[in-house]
């Protein structure tokens, strides 16, 4: 584990030592992830000014959604988002080969061998807001450590769903995949389950989980549910196996783009 | 140009699975997150909001989401040429580059035409209003013109790459912008006054709420100067951004060094 802290560490120093050749790169990557905080915001905030519920939700409780969904953003644009941005390609043009010839665990390198130093900066807005939130909400100290919680099992689960969606590339081969697809899927992830009619909320809670990122810790705050808490541990487990699964399965049906 | 426009239909139709999972999922996911929240909120409000019915919503929803996600350029059109230095071949070629990347736009257009005509059904059917033919060929013109705006608007923000080799995250912030301030998630006429007052004063109400909501409004049956005064301002945006993106163009193609030479 500490070896591979470690191997982190380097990875952000290299990182951070390309980001500083590129300083327009960092601010501007910095200013587009704020745009798409700050429009969730105000997409919030325009429909609240007419409505006062959505569903059982009060805005008060969209903002906790948006709160956790900001944290897991930035947690996933700093850690994950490039490498898997970058995985198709490597894939498409034989990159990948190279990885499986490293002495280290591939499947760390091809998923954490970027860490994207511009994206840590969007904790500067995430973590604040996180404050706001749970200030106005008056959380008691028990939601703050169900939100701590909730939080660190949404970064998993979307790790999980961000790879397994990347990994469909060993298959395809496409040099895109499904990347836009997921970008897409943000836009649900910003959204209350209760929005949800009921087969769309079973495909994108079982089959497509998507709501287990923000929508459910968000309600399992919201309802003060235990049960929720629990079924969101099993959910992470569950998609880490399956993960470890998919990538074994996939690198055994790997062939090389020039064979 | 038409030779340009067929070989780009022809490109994206080559491989349907592509096409799908590249274009149609991920614009039925978006339009589906807008739909989504605004049929919660008429479910809860089933006698619409305040100047704001049901029907309008319901077909708002839809329709404007899929103006601007539809009419909409694929997103790094340019700035994939300028990143892999293929954009040098147009410094040569004795056509202009702008007739050839719009040629390929509408290429694209009409590929995505299916999917226009579906998300207009849908919001006929929704929102339940009677069509004039008159309303219907303003509509055609604005979305037309949208498309136009939305072409030049996008090229400027993609042509920065040619100047400052720097574009993908300022083609996403104008996408961000765009998305917010162009009515797609919801009826620009909601925000306050003041904000109101400012937006009408830039290009975005033009990309998607403007089209929208002539179609979708009753008082759109009928010719008034409102409709005129509005082809004058789309036209007043297209020749602001065409001058834009000509500069753009123009001024990167001199400092411009392909990657790998």
């Amino acid at each position: 584990m500490i070896k591979y802290l470690k191997y982190l560490l380097l990875f952000s120093k290299f990182s951070f030592m390309r980001t500083a050749s590129f300083r327009l790169d960092f601010w501007l990557r910095f200013i587009m992830d704020s745009f798409y905080y700050l429009s969730n915001i105000v997409f919030v905030f325009v429909v609240y000014s007419r409505v006062s519920t959505i569903n059982t939700w009060e805005y008060s409780d969209y903002l906790v959604l948006l709160s956790i969904l900001f944290l897991v953003d930035s947690y996933q644009m700093t850690f994950i988002s490039s490498n898997c941005w970058s995985f198709p390609s490597n894939v498409n043009t034989g990159k990948f080969d190279y990885y499986l010839l490293k002495p280290i665990n591939t499947f760390f390198f091809t998923f954490f061998n970027t860490v994207e130093v511009s994206s840590f900066l969007n904790f500067v807005f995430s973590l604040p807001f996180a404050f706001y939130v749970g200030y106005i909400n008056d959380f008691s100290a028990k939601q703050i450590l169900t939100f701590i919680l909730v939080v660190v099992l949404g970064c998993v689960i979307c790790s999980c769903l961000r790879i397994l969606i990347a990994l469909y590339n060993l298959w395809s081969h496409s040099p895109y995949g499904l990347e836009r697809l997921w970008v897409n899927l943000y836009n649900l992830m910003s959204l209350p389950d209760a929005v949800f009619p009921s087969a769309l909320r079973i495909l994108f809670t079982f089959l497509l989980p998507i709501l287990l990122v923000a929508a459910i810790p968000a309600k399992a705050i919201k309802e003060n549910s235990i049960d929720l808490v629990k079924a969101l541990i099993l959910a992470c487990f569950i998609l880490c196996v399956l993960v470890a699964q998919v990538w074994r399965t996939g690198l055994r049906f790997y062939t090389s783009a020039s064979s | 140009m038409f030779r340009f426009s067929v070989i780009e239909l022809k490109r994206q139709l080559a491989y349907p699975v592509t096409f799908i999972i590249k274009l149609i999922l991920p614009s039925i996911v978006k339009i589906l997150g807008v739909f989504l929240i605004w049929q919660a909120v008429i479910y809860e409000n089933p006698g619409g909001l305040k100047d704001y019915s049901a029907s309008f919503l319901s077909g708002y929803s839809i329709l404007a989401p899929a103006i601007y996600v539809f009419l909409r350029p694929e997103h790094g059109f340019i700035i994939r040429e300028v990143y892999d230095g293929t954009i040098q071949r147009y410094f040569l070629l004795p056509v202009s580059f702008f007739s050839i990347a719009f040629s390929r736009h509408l290429g694209f257009l009409i590929a995505r035409m299916p999917e226009i005509l579906v998300a207009f059904c849908i919001t006929i059917y929704l929102s339940g209003s009677q069509l004039s033919l008159f309303q219907f060929l303003v509509f055609l013109c604005f979305c037309f013109m949208s498309s136009i705006l939305l072409f030049l608007c996008f090229c400027a923000a993609e042509l920065v790459s040619l100047v400052l080799e720097e574009g993908w995250s300022i083609s996403h912030i104008l996408d961000r912008i765009v998305m917010v301030l162009s009515g797609m998630a919801f009826p620009i006429t909601m925000l306050p006054d003041s904000a109101l007052k400012i937006l009408q004063l830039t290009p975005f109400p033009l990309m998607s709420f403007v089209p929208t909501y002539q179609l979708l409004n009753p008082s759109g049956a009928s010719f008034s100067f409102e409709i005129v005064k509005l082809l004058m301002l789309y036209s007043v945006w297209i020749l602001l951004f065409a001058l834009l993106s000509h500069a753009l163009y123009e001024t990167g193609r001199k400092t411009y060094s392909p990657y790998g030479t």
